[in-house]
């Protein structure tokens, strides 16, 4: 298994490299920069502008060098930890995210245990008890929950929790709790707003899940060996999660590598509609100003862990199904 | 009978680059980050896992396979012997870093109640030792899961029942 990690984890040097060169191309392309987009806007504004102070600052973080050196400093400042300096807020960009990022993080982290804990039994449900009362009901939730879009299950949950137990509209905690530190009624309050945004960004991702694990172990159930062993007399429960749920398993393991990006992106719409304070947000508006290391970091971000939830769900296939396929060559 | 088998130089150095690669690759930034404690964790953790691989690879070179009437035996710096008739589990799995799984390599494991010896397929002579370690494993009444039985039909081995009878 060492090897195969080391030979995994090879593989993806490639894949960074040429992604954050695309990341880097894609924020480049359009024209102009933040200062000139800066510019622009305090001019429509009729505000007077210091060019020389303009010029000094582009020169002092290169934007006068070439793209390639550009790229260059900014791909080793990140590997060592530099992410660069976000133009809009002043600041470097992981003072920037900071906060942000922890609460983009929960949210997500929520949202997945959600996601699974609902989706699992429902979709072995329906597969075991297909066409059963049940199997329909759920199936109808299930299409309800992909059908609504999200900004809208988001405005009627943010009213329903505001009229029924009054907890205040938008953000993810109480407004006095905002700027104070880290205590046990913030985590409480942060608590009690959390189920909104859960339930809305989970709504969709469970229903896709229930499908498609309903899908799979449909598919497995009728194959002849789950047949063959039921006739040999094993319990149905231990020939169900014996072999046809492992299999099934499969897809579910094989999707932790979409879902780890989202702790990042963190489902921006949504975020925006309920004023979130979330990363989500945050990228949107790095891209529309051209804040271009806050939003290239951002990007990065999403790449990497991409490719490290990929390289987590391969790791857990290559542990639970370490397999041949019958058409492949053996050996080196 | 008594067949000596070593792992041949090409595979060896081909992993000995991809070691040099990821420990360069991951050690050098290491080296230069101060302020991030998270980063520091992750890459140094990536480098030891570089530095394992690195390890195996050169307990691998100095390893001679042999296999005799006794059994199989792994002389080197960690040498063991597992005898025919010790072998109680045998597990064959296969890796493979493309998705749809066309190349990729075998790792052969064998265990007695004391030992357990793990053989690469790029060890010259894999394909026989892998069949004489299945036919005792199946004389033995070894443990193998649906996986490795899987992969020995994928192998094209097949249990030799005149040997049973």
């Amino acid at each position: 298994m060492l090897e195969y990690l080391a030979r995994r984890v090879l593989v993806m040097i490639p894949t960074l490299l040429v992604i954050s060169a695309l990341v880097f191309i894609i924020i480049q392309l359009p024209p102009g920069d933040y200062f000139t987009t800066y510019m622009n806007e305090l001019q429509s504004r009729g505000e007077s502008i210091d060019k020389a102070k303009i010029e000094f600052i582009k020169q002092q973080y290169g934007f006068d060098k070439s793209m390639l050196e550009q790229y260059f400093a900014w791909v080793v400042g990140m590997l060592h930890g530099d992410f660069g300096y976000s133009f809009e807020y002043s600041q470097p960009v992981s003072d920037v995210v900071g906060d942000r990022l922890l609460l983009s993080f929960i949210i997500s982290f929520t949202t997945i245990i959600f996601t699974w804990v609902v989706a699992f039994p429902i979709g072995v449900y329906s597969a075991v008890r297909q066409y059963s009362l049940g199997d329909y009901s759920l199936t109808f939730l299930g299409f309800l929950g992909l059908a609504t879009p999200n900004f809208l299950l988001a405005l009627v949950l943010q009213w329903l929790a505001f009229s029924i137990f009054g907890t205040s509209i938008g953000g993810l905690m109480d407004p006095q709790y905002i700027a104070a530190g880290w205590s046990l009624d913030k985590i409480l309050s942060i608590l009690e707003h959390l189920w909104v945004p859960v339930l809305v960004i989970g709504t969709s991702g469970t229903a896709g899940m229930i499908r498609r694990l309903r899908a799979n172990l449909l598919d497995e159930l009728n194959k002849q060996y789950y047949v063959t062993a039921k006739a040999k007399g094993l319990p149905p429960g231990r020939a169900l999660v014996k072999y046809p749920l492992r299999m099934a398993l499969n897809p579910f393991i094989a999707d932790i590598g979409n879902l780890l990006p989202e702790i990042i992106s963190g489902a921006a719409i949504v975020s925006i509609v309920l004023s979130l304070p979330t990363t989500g947000p945050m990228l949107l508006n790095a891209l529309q100003s051209q804040d271009m290391y806050l939003a290239g970091s951002f990007l990065m971000c999403l790449a990497t862990l991409t490719v490290i939830g990929t390289l987590l769900s391969d790791l857990a296939l290559a542990a639970l199904d370490p397999r041949i396929r019958l058409s492949g060559g053996a050996s080196r | 009978m008594n067949n000596a088998q070593e792992y041949p130089l090409s595979s060896l150095y081909g992993d000995y680059v991809r070691a040099a690669i990821g420990v360069l690759f991951f050690g050098t930034p290491l080296y230069f980050v101060k302020d991030s404690p998270i980063l520091s964790t992750i890459l140094a953790g990536i480098l030891l896992v570089f530095i394992g691989f690195a390890a195996k690879v050169a307990l691998r070179q100095m390893t001679i396979i042999e296999t005799d009437d006794e059994g199989v035996i792994a002389n080197g710096p960690l040498g063991r012997r597992i005898a025919w008739r010790d072998i109680n589990k045998v597990a064959l799995k296969f890796y493979s870093t493309h998705r749809d799984k066309n190349e990729g390599w075998m790792q052969l494991t064998l265990f007695s109640k004391a030992e357990k010896m793990t053989l690469e397929s790029s060890l010259n002579g894999f394909d026989d030792i892998a069949n004489n370690v299945v036919q005792a494993g199946f004389h033995n009444n070894a443990e193998m899961d649906e996986t490795t039985m899987e992969n020995i039909a994928s192998m094209g081995i097949t249990i030799n029942m005149a040997d049973e009878a």
